[in-house]
């Protein structure tokens, strides 16, 4: 340490503790008087400090003395570099080879002796009346907050002759004592209405630690500028120099150094990504792309070797909060009740089902839990996975296959069967779909024009039929056209209600009975077309209705019953309240025909 | 020499089939999302980011599930078919298949689990006895 010069000896510091009188307490009268003249010179303290064969025990004892003296007033210098007022002494601290700092600094309050730096007075048995054992030659501050020094059984056993024996002169017994005499220390445990905490104690004790720190700051211009001169109280005496035990003398009061609790690890929310033996299960063994391709099995899974991740990062992971976890499970419990064949439910069933559903997911969690976690470096990924199927009753999954397969071959037929009934639908109608597809197009395109022509309401009725023939006929105008490969995609599931079903009179032909369906249809667009545009609704309604009738009756046959067609409000775009609105009035017996 | 061959064979093609079973499961989409799974899982403390663990346990307990409801409806029925002949006209009205409580409660209970209600609360250990024996 620099404030123990190049040598390490520390003879000016040890002058410099002479001056203040420090040795005469450290050692006691009869040592001083013995150790004294080996500060007269340096080479007398250089002997003095030397250890060779011929330094009797005594004098090694009194040297390890006088180093524990030197060795903690030069642990400040260990500390310089944090001190921004020594910023000077830091560059020269800094090196090791530098010449040392200049011990004239330091400040004569620091150097002396202070019991309060080491005792903590709540520590001790009570052989020595609560007080620190000085168990050991050398002392440093940072035993100072410790509790029970942890010392070795030997090296306690010795420490424990010496201070039955030889240190009973020190200076930390002579202190102690002087310190119980003059004031008791001990808890009054018993008396708790005089020990509370409350907001003037803690204040005068930040005041008196203040006072403390500044009293006790080791340099002289810290004293002068640092801390000295900002007090609480504007106080900066150095003289009262009474210890300070906030142990006892705050007892509930003490307030810590910062506000800020200590740190702890911070709990990271985020999920932390391991690998557990259920990460490596194994993959099939196929290595035909065209078998991967069929049984579907992801790139992923082949390269799982090399540390990629299935669905890592791959896709957002929704968590979902408790409610929202009841919730899907309820509809959950409803789908499977759908499946099973049940038409409805009461509430309490459903809810009890559902948490019945949790707890089961719950259950099989812990299973997997506790497996993995206790068969983990026996049992291999699949052995486990086996366990899990064995305590979950499907140890045999050919249960689960089937429901697999069923589950797949349903869904497929479904499939199947709703682009049948399309196909066929569409069949017979060949032409017309693709007309009325064409229509549609038109329609859409035609609709803005259409809601102006109706917004006018100066169409008279002739004009409302030229707008329909004009609509049934436009082969050739410029619209996008249905690719014929598409009618056989189904643009909406649409379900007819009674489509050939029509009272006709027996002079019908079979091209009138394709107009109807043709003008039905129709009718269908204009109403949902309709549906996209309020504005327009009633206007239509007023049209529509007339309307309908006199179509049908320049037809000359029937009026068709109504068609109820599922799907063209998703087709249309439009809502269907006001779909139905119009359906609805366009489906009663007109009151009025012309 | 291995010193059985047959059984070393036959635990190979057990774990292969049950390697092609997990791969099947990604073409199938249990009833269950993933999530809500993935949800009651971490709960329980068990955490797999692989799909085809979490499809697994969906498919297992769709499948258990699924047995409970359909005991359910099994008792359900069996509940409308001992209807009294001479109320046919509610019969009819009530042929819907409508999950209640106590058919829950029949199905659950041959899983081991009570949800029966308490078919009565007593304010005191002696409620419902009768007087005369209380007395004494």
């Amino acid at each position: 340490m620099s404030l123990l010069g190049d040598d390490g000896r520390g003879y000016d510091l040890a002058r410099l503790l002479e001056s203040c009188g420090v040795w005469r307490e450290w050692l006691g009268g009869s040592t001083y008087a013995s150790f004294v003249h080996f500060l007269s010179s340096p080479s007398a303290w250089e002997s003095f400090m030397r250890i060779d064969d011929s330094t009797s025990r005594a004098q090694i004892h009194l040297q390890l003395r006088c180093r524990a003296l030197l060795f903690d007033k030069a642990t400040v210098a260990l500390f310089l570099r944090s001190h921004p007022t020594n910023a000077a002494n830091n560059n020269s601290s800094s090196s090791t080879s530098s010449s040392s700092i200049d011990v004239s600094k330091l400040n004569p309050n620091y150097l002396q002796l202070h019991g309060d730096d080491v005792y903590f007075t709540l520590e001790g048995s009570s052989q020595d009346g609560g007080a620190a054992s000085n168990t050991a030659p050398s002392k440093s501050k940072s035993s100072f907050s410790a509790g029970s020094r942890y010392v070795e059984p030997e090296f306690d056993s010795l420490s424990q002759r010496y201070r039955n024996d030889e240190l009973r002169e020190t200076w930390y017994n002579q202190f102690i004592e002087k310190y119980k005499l003059t004031r008791p220390y001990k808890l009054s445990l018993g008396d708790r209405e005089s020990e509370k905490r409350t907001p003037e104690e803690m204040t005068v004790y930040l005041r008196t630690l203040e006072k403390h720190k500044r009293r006790r700051v080791a340099f002289q211009d810290d004293l002068h500028t640092g801390y000295g001169n900002t007090g609480l109280d504007g106080n900066t005496s150095v003289d009262d120099d009474t210890p300070f035990f906030p142990e006892t003398m705050f007892l509930m009061n003490c307030v810590p150094d910062s506000p800020l609790p200590p740190t702890t690890r911070v709990r990271d929310k985020k999920e932390i990504e391991f690998f557990g033996v259920l990460d490596t299960l194994p993959q099939v063994s196929t290595r035909s792309p065209v078998m991967i391709e069929r049984l579907g099995i992801r790139p992923e899974y082949l390269n799982m070797e090399q540390g990629a991740n299935i669905n890592r990062g791959k896709t957002p992971r929704k968590h979902l909060s408790q409610e929202q976890a009841s919730q899907v499970s309820r509809k959950v419990i409803a789908r499977l009740l759908t499946g099973v064949g049940f038409e409805g439910a009461t509430e309490a069933p459903v809810e009890v089902f559902s948490q019945f559903l949790s707890c089961h997911i719950s259950k099989l969690g812990r299973n997997l839990k506790v497996l993995t976690d206790n068969y983990r470096k026996q049992c291999s990924a699949i052995e486990l996975i086996r366990m899990f199927l064995q305590t979950s009753g499907y140890s045999n999954f050919g249960a689960l296959a089937e429901l697999i397969k069923d589950g797949t071959s349903n869904l497929v037929q479904q499939t199947q069967q709703q682009m049948h009934a399309i196909q066929t639908q569409l069949q017979p109608q060949h032409q017309n779909a693709l007309r009325m597809a064409q229509q549609l197009q038109m329609t859409r395109q035609m609709h803005p024009q259409m809601q102006q022509m109706v917004h006018t309401q100066n169409l008279s009725f002739q004009q409302q039929q030229q707008l329909e023939r004009m609509l049934r006929r436009h082969p050739s105008t410029p619209c996008p056209v249905m690719d014929m490969a598409d009618k056989d995609r189904p643009l909406v599931q649409v379900k007819l209600e009674n489509p050939a079903e029509l009272p006709m009179d027996n002079k019908s032909s079979n091209p009138i009975n394709a107009r109807h369906q043709q003008m039905q249809f129709r009718q269908q667009q204009l109403v949902a077309m309709s549906s996209l545009h309020s504005q327009s609704n009633n206007q239509f309604r007023q049209l529509l209705s007339p309307q309908i009738p006199q179509t049908m009756n320049m037809g000359g046959v029937v009026r068709a019953p109504p068609v109820k067609v599922e799907g063209f409000s998703e087709l249309m775009g439009g809502d269907t309240t006001l779909k139905h609105e119009a359906e609805e009035n366009k489906l009663t017996s007109p009151t009025t025909t012309k | 020499m291995n010193p059985n061959p047959q059984s070393s064979d036959g635990k190979h093609d057990d774990d292969s089939a049950l390697s092609d079973f997990l791969a099947s499961l990604m073409d199938y989409t249990p009833t269950i999302p993933d999530e809500l799974v993935k949800h009651y899982l971490a709960k329980s403390g068990f955490q797999c980011p692989d799909v085809r663990l979490i499809r697994l346990v969906a498919v297992a307990t769709q499948k258990f599930v699924a047995e409970v409801a359909s005991d359910a409806l099994q008792h359900c029925k069996a509940r409308q078919a001992a209807v009294v002949k001479d109320k046919r006209d509610k019969q009819q009205k009530d042929k819907r298949l409508i999950l209640v409580m106590d058919d829950l409660s029949k199905s659950l209970h041959e899983y081991g689990v009570n949800v029966k209600h308490q078919e009565y609360f007593a304010d005191s250990p002696s409620t419902g006895i009768d007087p005369a024996s209380r007395e004494e």
